[in-house]
C-alpha cells in the first residue's frame, strides 16, 4: 500500500521531470518552430471555418456574427497568443 | 482578515504540483486525463490543452494560457473550461471563459443542452480553477447524469 510519503515523493519526482521537459522545450528551436507553425495553421483554419480574418475575430464574436463556443474561445486564445508573440518580439 | 487571492501568481513548480495534486484527488471521477502542457518561449507562455474524460460520459475540455515571468512565476491569463456530455448525445453542460476579455459563465439546460440566456459575468473570486470545474462536472453527473447509480463497470 502506498503511504502519503510515497505519493508525495512520487509527485515531486513527476513535477521535477515535467520541469525538465518544459525547460527542454523552451530551449529547443525545432519544438518552438513547430508550435508556432501549429499556431499559424490553427488561426488560418479558424479564418476559413468562421469566414472572418483573424484581426476581426473579437469584433465578430462581440457582434454575434460568430457564435461563441469553446472552439471559438480556443481560436481567440490562439490569436491572443500570436499578439503576445508580436508584442514580445 | 484579508483572504488570500486564489488567483495570485505562483511558482511554476508549485503550479505543476497543485495541478497534479488536484487531478489525483479526483481520480475516482477521471477516466482519462489528456492534458498536455507546452512551453512557448517566444511569448513567455505555457499552454495547457486537452480533454479530461470522466465518469458518466462527461468530459472537460481545457485550454489555458499561462504567463511565465523571467523568474518562473506563473499566472493564468486566459482560459476556457467547457464541461459536456459525449453520449447518448453530445451537449454542453457549462463553460467558463475569458477568451474575449470578460470572465463569464455560460449555463446550459441540463436536459436539452440549450444555452440558458446570456452568460453571467464572474467576480475575481468566482473565476474557476480547473479542479473546481471537475467538481462542478461531477456534481452535474450525480444530479442529472449516470454517476449517481451503480459504480460497477462505469469506468
Amino acid at each position: 500500500m502506498s503511504t502519503a510519503t510515497d505519493i508525495d515523493s512520487e509527485l515531486r519526482a513527476k513535477v521535477a521531470e515535467q520541469m525538465r521537459q518544459l525547460e527542454a522545450q523552451r530551449n529547443d528551436p525545432v519544438f518552438q518552430l513547430e508550435l508556432i507553425y501549429d499556431l499559424f495553421r490553427r488561426i488560418h483554419a479558424g479564418e476559413v471555418e468562421y469566414g472572418v480574418p483573424w484581426q476581426e475575430a473579437h469584433a465578430a464574436v462581440r457582434s454575434g456574427k460568430i457564435q461563441e463556443t469553446h472552439e471559438v474561445c480556443v481560436w481567440l486564445m490562439d490569436i491572443a497568443l500570436l499578439d503576445d508573440m508580436i508584442a514580445e518580439s | 482578515m484579508r483572504r488570500r487571492d486564489k488567483h495570485a501568481p505562483n511558482t511554476l513548480e508549485n503550479y505543476l504540483m497543485l495541478h497534479d495534486k488536484h487531478l489525483r484527488e479526483r481520480e475516482h471521477f477521471i477516466v482519462e486525463n489528456g492534458i498536455i502542457i507546452s512551453r512557448i518561449s517566444e511569448a513567455k507562455r505555457l499552454r495547457v490543452v486537452g480533454v479530461i474524460r470522466c465518469l458518466g460520459n462527461t468530459f472537460l475540455k481545457v485550454d489555458k494560457t499561462v504567463a511565465v515571468s523571467p523568474d518562473d512565476w506563473v499566472e493564468t491569463i486566459r482560459y476556457s473550461y467547457h464541461g459536456g456530455l459525449s453520449f447518448p448525445d453530445n451537449r454542453a453542460i457549462f463553460r467558463f471563459d475569458n477568451a474575449h476579455g470578460v470572465h463569464e459563465q455560460h449555463v446550459f439546460d441540463p436536459v436539452t443542452g440549450e444555452e440558458l440566456g446570456l452568460p453571467r459575468e464572474l467576480t475575481r473570486e468566482e473565476w474557476p480553477h480547473l479542479s473546481e470545474c471537475l467538481d462542478l462536472l461531477e456534481a452535474w453527473c450525480l444530479q442529472y447524469g449516470t454517476c449517481g447509480g451503480s459504480r460497477s463497470g462505469e469506468k
